[in-house]
């Protein structure tokens, strides 16, 4: 029998981290957009959650495209 | 090319199994899209079908054993492919009649187990590999699954809770969309390469092509049409299952389960633990129940779709091995499975037209089973 405990113990590990890391993003970043919206509703200034909405989308984006390259070319 | 009766009913069967495979795992990819609304029903399966088929192109690993290992390659003979090929379609059928998500991965496994297993003995079947390469990973897919979704579901609940509503749902909605697709495509990549081993093999074992082949350029177009073809139909008796009948789901749900779903089908497959896409889901739509609020989980109906997938194995084993037993005698038997397939098919059809699931009603409540009569 040759059950391959390190890999699902990897498995186990890269898929938490990724899959709560991605949602963290685009949670922050739909937070940050609400704040901008709210922002601007009360005529403040929008650039501290325009900011920090772009990060983290933009980190979102890069982790999919990451999957989209394990998918296209592993 | 000069095919044999056999080769040429095995690419047929082949096809066939890609399409149930199809509109069996639409399901993985859409089933919570369309419970949250994110995407209306048929628009969601017809991009899940045009990314089923992009993934037959692009993909460049292709399938270089029927099985894995988990019986002797060198036994395997067109006839024993074909026993094993009809036992995982009955048994996708019948679990479709029930709107129960199963996997095909394992109901080919197990047909071709069923089929060698008569065709050569117990010793073609390498029950070690087994454990190894489909009881533990179908052990352990859904609760990888659902230990990152349920801790996503809480992060996304707990780090929105500030926000509106609207934005909140309409944020996660998009990022639903994204992951979903990636579950598309990377459902291409394998299970219409799996396909496309089968048919390559076939051909190879039968001397129409030289050993070490790539897959023709007809067989990657007709198996990412078949898998496509049976994703756009769309099994939508399994995706009431998944969408509404496991648990309620909310978009910021939906994104978690499928967000968990793909980063742990990416991963697995990376680095060789090659897990079900339909046990991952089923994992990750649980843990979407769980980790919003403990008591949200309809058991009963994960209770069954469990039990469908300890069944799975054994009985695509046992219709596989019928299969194979009499198509080895001959023409006359392989026509005579060939037809009572059919009819099998035939019969499911008709069966399911009693209490059809469409589009239309897709998203209706549900705590029964999907056969149970639908209100009208």
């Amino acid at each position: 029998m040759n059950i391959d405990w390190s890999a699902l113990g990897l498995v186990v590990l890269i898929s938490v981290v990724a899959g709560c890391g991605l949602v963290s993003l685009v949670g922050l970043g739909i937070a940050a957009l609400d704040q901008r919206v709210t922002a601007q509703e009360s005529g403040r200034a929008t650039t501290t959650p325009t900011v920090v909405m772009g990060l983290c989308f933009l980190a979102a984006a890069a982790l999919i495209g990451y999957g989209l390259y394990l998918v296209a070319f592993s | 090319m000069d095919f044999s009766l056999i080769v040429v009913v095995v690419i047929a069967t082949a096809l066939a199994f890609d399409f149930t495979n199809g509109f069996h795992d639409t399901a993985n990819a859409m089933a919570t899209s369309i419970a949250t609304g994110a995407l209306p029903p048929r628009v969601a399966v017809g991009i899940s079908a045009v990314l089923n088929l992009a993934g037959a192109f692009i993909s460049i690993e292709v399938a270089k054993t029927i099985s894995n290992g988990i019986v002797d390659e060198k036994l395997i003979t067109p006839t024993v492919i074909f026993g094993g090929l009809v036992g995982a379609i009955v048994w996708n059928l019948a679990t479709w009649l029930f709107g129960l998500p199963s996997s095909s991965s394992h109901a080919l496994f197990g047909g071709l187990i069923g089929a060698s297993w008569v065709a050569s003995g117990v010793d073609a079947v390498h029950f070690p590999v087994v454990l190894a390469k489909i009881i533990v990973p179908a052990l352990a897919a859904p609760l990888v699954a659902c230990l990152a979704s349920t801790l996503a579901t809480y992060l996304a609940y707990k780090i929105t809770r500030q926000s509106r509503d609207t934005t909140r749902a309409k944020g996660f909605r998009v990022g639903q969309i994204v992951t979903a697709s990636l579950v598309s495509l990377a459902h291409g990549t394998n299970d219409a390469q799996k396909t496309m081993g089968v048919i390559t093999l076939t051909l190879i074992t039968a001397g129409s092509l030289p050993t070490g082949s790539v897959p023709p350029v007809w067989v990657i177009v007709c198996a990412g049409t078949a898998i496509a073809l049976g994703t756009y139909l769309g099994g939508w008796r399994i995706i009431r299952t998944m969408g509404k009948g496991i648990t309620d789901i909310e978009t910021p749900q939906g994104f978690a389960a499928e967000a968990s779903a793909t980063a742990v089908i990416l991963t697995s497959s990376h680095v060789g633990f090659a897990l079900s896409t339909t046990h991952v889901v089923s994992g990750g739509i649980v843990g979407a129940g769980l980790g919003k609020r403990l008591a949200e989980v309809r058991w009963g109906t994960a209770g069954r779709i469990v039990i469908a997938w300890v069944l799975t194995l054994p009985a695509a084993a046992l219709v596989g091995a019928l299969s194979g037993r009499v198509a080895d005698m001959g023409t006359v038997g392989t026509v005579a499975v060939a037809l009572v397939g059919v009819a099998i098919g035939a019969g499911v059809y008709l069966l399911a037209r009693r209490s059809p699931v469409s589009a239309g009603n897709v998203n209706e409540e549900t705590d029964a089973p999907a056969a149970q009569p639908a209100a009208a």
